[in-house]
């Protein structure tokens, strides 16, 4: 497991504060890693996925492909930049994977088989009635949010998180600034677009 | 109509400021641990895998199945090649053939002039035989 790591170490060394430990094994050296961004990951996948188990199932993957690709990292990019866009594409992923996985469900529903994966997240409200409105409202949201195209669906969201500037986020998903804000512009408007149809033929 | 846009545009709004609302997570104490213990399965599973398929690649397979095919082609057409040499090498010695024995030294039936002109045959070589020709 050191070797992975090892071999990445003159590139992630130089990054944040692993600069200042230079003796530090691989192994430390890819833990202090996981302890600097698991948050941050966790964050990143929850905001797509919407759901503690899952984004959290998904940070450790991410962090998993991120020993296990360490040493092809290239420092084109932060390796904050590199992981979070792959917490992103883990992310984007596995929200692909629910949609087949929902296409099935349904299908299985019309022949009879209820799917107990379909749950949302649960809300924090002690209040019966507004934790059903929001499980509604968190539901035609998430719906609304995966119409989106992907590029559109991942800029806004990482806009919504704090610690992503407009600049990183165009890092991440390897465009401009200005493409970043005119994305975030059009996933608004789509998304209000959308709630607007489901709102007023409800 | 106006409040009825007015009620969807602040169903909008509420819903939107949910994603606002989303808090915000801390990674369990254990999430360390189980990455560790994820790559460890994972390095293991691996290394099991490994010393079944030894150091199975993909494009290595590739390459040597290209390698065979390209070794199986060169030698089917080397050999078609040499039957065609066999062939020509065949017609060869039955053109020599024809000309070692088609010699009058070697025939046995020998063609004859007279002198009105007429052409008779005789079966006996006057060299097979020793006796000098007439």
């Amino acid at each position: 497991m050191e070797e992975s790591a090892q071999a990445a170490l003159p590139a992630a060394a130089k990054i944040g504060s692993l600069e200042n430990n230079p003796a530090t094994s691989g192994d430390r050296l890819f833990k202090a890693l996981v302890s600097e961004h698991q948050d941050m990951v966790l964050n990143t996948c929850y905001r797509f996925v919407m759901n503690r188990e899952d984004a959290e199932d998904l940070a450790q993957e991410v962090f998993v492909e991120v020993f296990r690709s360490l040493d092809k990292f290239r420092e084109e990019s932060k390796l904050s930049t590199w992981i979070y866009r792959i917490a992103v594409t883990k992310s984007l992923d596995h929200l692909r994977r629910m949609k087949r996985k929902k296409r099935f469900s349904s299908l299985k529903r019309i022949i009879g088989i209820d799917d107990p994966a379909e749950e949302l997240p649960s809300s924090s409200s002690d209040n019966p009635e507004q934790t059903l409105a929001e499980k509604e409202n968190l539901a035609v949201l998430q719906q609304a949010l995966n119409a989106l195209p992907e590029n559109q669906k991942t800029a806004f969201l990482l806009s919504k998180q704090d610690g992503y500037s407009n600049s990183e986020i165009a890092e991440i998903l390897q465009t401009s600034v200005s493409a970043v804000e005119s994305l975030v512009h059009r996933a608004k408007k789509n998304l209000h677009d959308r709630l607007h149809d489901y709102y007023q033929n409800r | 109509m106006k409040r009825y846009d007015k009620q969807t545009e602040e169903q909008i709004e509420e819903t939107m400021r949910l994603l606002d609302s989303l808090p915000s997570l801390k990674a369990s104490p254990f999430f360390r641990v189980h990455v560790m213990e994820r790559i460890d399965a994972l390095q293991r599973k691996e290394f099991e895998s490994g010393g079944i398929r030894g150091s199975f690649n993909v494009r290595l397979a590739l390459g040597a199945m290209l390698v065979a095919v390209n070794i199986g082609s060169a030698a089917l057409f080397f050999t078609s090649s040499g039957h065609i040499g066999r062939i020509s090498d065949a017609s060869g010695a039955i053109e020599q053939l024809h000309d070692d024995y088609a010699g009058p030294e070697l025939a046995y039936y020998v063609e004859t002039v007279d002198q009105s002109g007429a052409v008779s045959g005789r079966e006996d070589n006057p060299k097979e035989s020793g006796q000098p020709r007439r």
